[in-house]
């Protein structure tokens, strides 16, 4: 079941676009690096476990995720899939010392804030609603994504899943990162993009 | 409806007086505000803070990794956090609770924002450093409990794997200890009746002889009369009761009762063994000697259907009851031969092992399929045709090998051929 119809869909998209070309730019200046955000694509699902997940997330590769809310008007989680390396190729650009490997989670979980709040900080902008956010936090480790996401009790409501793709390629470092609109806010979404349709 | 509206300096004294870490600083990581909890935790007065560097007040302070957090959060405007599990102690701070608890450090979550001016560009970034030592030594502790009780879950499965062993092992012995009692009762109500038709029949095939050289000898006393009449009554007596017959039947007759009956006491020797009726004496045995003798005994059943190569390694005497022994080795090389199709190859091979030594009987014939090899050593389990096998053989052989502290197995490799292979200890430990 879809619960945007393709006009929605369009617009959604639109600003999306926007938005990540916003935070790309954003991350940039943060990195002083060349940042890609891919196009976001746009799902609905009943749950996540159930979504169509980008290559990454439905193999059978090991990974870690990490998840951090956003609150206000939109509110959602967003998980972030790193690789076997986790964030260790960021390391020096986010202040870390490269072989400090107890640092690891804490790099991980600087690189998804970091990455959320480019992201979500632009749609929020977009969509002209305020957004705040909960302390990131590491949702599994070592585990392919689909048993993670199948070993935790999640909400098994209505979501609207963006998947975006972030890659810094002076680094050679890419991870997935999957922004979850929980139903009872998607509303507010569809408001917005209404009106704009409008 | 009225509203009341803080004074400014009412907002400030919030500020100064909440129970969370306040400093402001500039992109420059200057110290910009000090509140009371900094004061009091930090140990410096404001006048002392303000307008130095963070990393001149705190020299631990990971200096290139806060200067990019301090820009990443005006850069882009957003929040950044860190936790107490990652990085527990930012800020150099004593432990909050002195007393009740070891942790010597202040546990920290601290939280970056920026402060924007009138346009809405960041000027400086807010660090909130919330005390989180409570939960710490809490989740600390829960850790410490959850560790405890994965170690006591993982022994109770332990227990539970070995108490499932244990009842298996005791289903299996009650099994067998109800067999051996029912094959025990058998044996013995069948062994007096066979024993007096043994006999019986033994007398009866003395009697018979003794009658047919009378009935002979009658004849021959009638032919030598030359009484012509009387010759041709007993030739017609004899007609009658069709004598020449009688007189080359019987005693097959007799022979084959007497095959059956060798085979009835076999059996029922093969169940008194199976259930211990006979016991033996425990003497030390040259277990060579007692697989050449017992390849003498059966030497007829064996010689037309297989040729035996021996590898013999070096063995020491070893503790055993000798005929139970015997009994065994008969056991796997009669298999063998039935296990033959036309004619094949028998190998004996012995060697020691550790403290023990094996002795492998192994055929060329097809071999044991694996859901055979499961079920070849329960009693009364065969694969032969009816009238050929008790399917008691093996199961008294690995009941046997069993008491002697060994092992009985059976390997049948894909190539084909099948090689049962015992291994025991060449003394018995001393409780048996």
């Amino acid at each position: 079941m879809d619960m945007l119809s393709e006009d929605q869909r369009d617009a959604l998209q639109e600003l999306m676009n926007v938005a990540m070309g916003q935070a790309a730019d954003q991350l940039a200046r943060l990195t002083d690096t060349f940042v890609v955000l891919s196009v976001p694509r746009i799902h609905s699902a009943a749950n996540l476990s159930e979504a169509q997940l980008p290559a990454i997330m439905g193999a059978e590769q090991m990974v870690d995720i990490t998840r951090q809310s956003f609150l206000g008007q939109v509110r959602g989680e967003a998980f972030v899939c790193f690789g076997s390396h986790g964030a260790d190729q960021l390391a020096e650009l986010m202040g870390y010392d490269e072989d400090n490997i107890q640092q690891r989670e804490e790099l991980m979980l600087d690189v998804t804030n970091i990455l959320c709040g480019a992201c979500i900080n632009s749609l929020a902008e977009q969509f002209e609603l305020p957004v705040s956010y909960g302390a990131p936090s590491v949702f599994s480790r070592q585990a392919p994504f689909k048993q993670a996401m199948n070993n935790k009790a999640l909400q098994s409501h209505q979501t609207l899943i963006m998947e975006i793709r972030f890659e810094v390629k002076a680094c050679q470092f890419t991870c997935d990162l999957l922004l979850c609109i929980a139903q009872e806010t998607v509303e507010h979404v569809m408001a917005v993009i209404d009106r704009l349709l409008s | 409806m009225t509203s009341y509206q803080l004074p400014s300096s009412g907002l400030e004294a919030v500020l100064e007086n909440i129970n969370l870490g306040v400093v402001v600083v500039d992109a420059e990581c200057r110290v910009l505000f000090w509140n009371r909890f900094m004061v009091i935790h930090g140990g410096r007065l404001p006048d002392e803070a303000v307008g130095r560097s963070l990393f001149e007040l705190f020299p631990d302070l990971p200096e290139r990794w806060l200067r990019q957090r301090v820009r990443g959060v005006l850069t882009l405007g957003n929040l950044a956090f860190t936790t107490w599990q990652q990085r527990p102690h930012l800020f150099p701070f004593s432990g909050t609770r002195p007393i009740t608890s070891q942790l010597s450090s202040m546990y920290q979550n601290c939280t970056f924002f920026p402060l924007h001016d009138g346009q809405g560009e960041p000027l400086a970034a807010c660090i909130a450093v919330t005390d989180a030592t409570d939960t710490a030594a809490r989740q600390q502790e829960l850790e410490r409990l959850n560790d405890l009780l994965e170690v006591e879950k993982e022994q109770q499965a332990k227990l539970i794997r070995r108490l499932e062993e244990a009842q298996a092992q005791l289903l299996q012995s009650e099994k067998m200890a109800a067999i051996g009692q029912l094959a025990a009762g058998v044996a013995h109500e069948i062994n007096n009746p066979v024993g007096f038709v043994y006999s019986n029949l033994n007398s009866l095939r003395g009697y018979i002889d003794q009658l047919t050289a009378l009935v002979d000898g009658l004849q021959a006393q009638v032919q030598a009369c030359g009484n012509a009449q009387l010759i041709e009554a007993c030739e017609a007596l004899g007609r009658t009761s069709d004598y020449a017959f009688l007189r080359e039947d019987t005693p097959v007759l007799l022979a084959e009762s007497r095959d059956g009956l060798d085979r009835v006491k076999r059996i029922v020797k093969d169940l008194r063994d199976f259930s211990h009726v006979d016991n033996g004496e425990w003497q030390l045995a040259d277990l060579h000697q007692g697989l050449d003798s017992t390849l003498n005994v059966i030497w007829n059943e064996v010689k037309f259907k297989a040729k035996v190569i021996k590898h013999y390694g070096e063995l020491p005497p070893v503790q055993c009851i000798g005929a139970q022994i015997n009994q065994v080795f008969l056991n796997l090389i009669v298999n063998a031969a039935q296990a033959i199709v036309d004619h094949g190859t028998i190998t004996l091979r012995t060697g020691t092992l550790d403290d023990g030594v094996f002795v492998e009987v192994q055929d060329d014939g097809p071999g044991v399929a694996e859901e055979l090899a499961r079920r070849i050593f329960e009693p009364f389990f065969t694969t032969k045709p009816v009238g050929k096998g008790t399917g008691l053989g093996l199961s008294v052989s690995y009941s046997i090998i069993e008491r002697h502290n060994g092992v009985l197995n059976v390997s049948s490799p894909p190539e084909g051929g099948a090689c049962f292979r015992i291994v025991m200890p060449c003394r018995q430990p001393a409780s048996s």
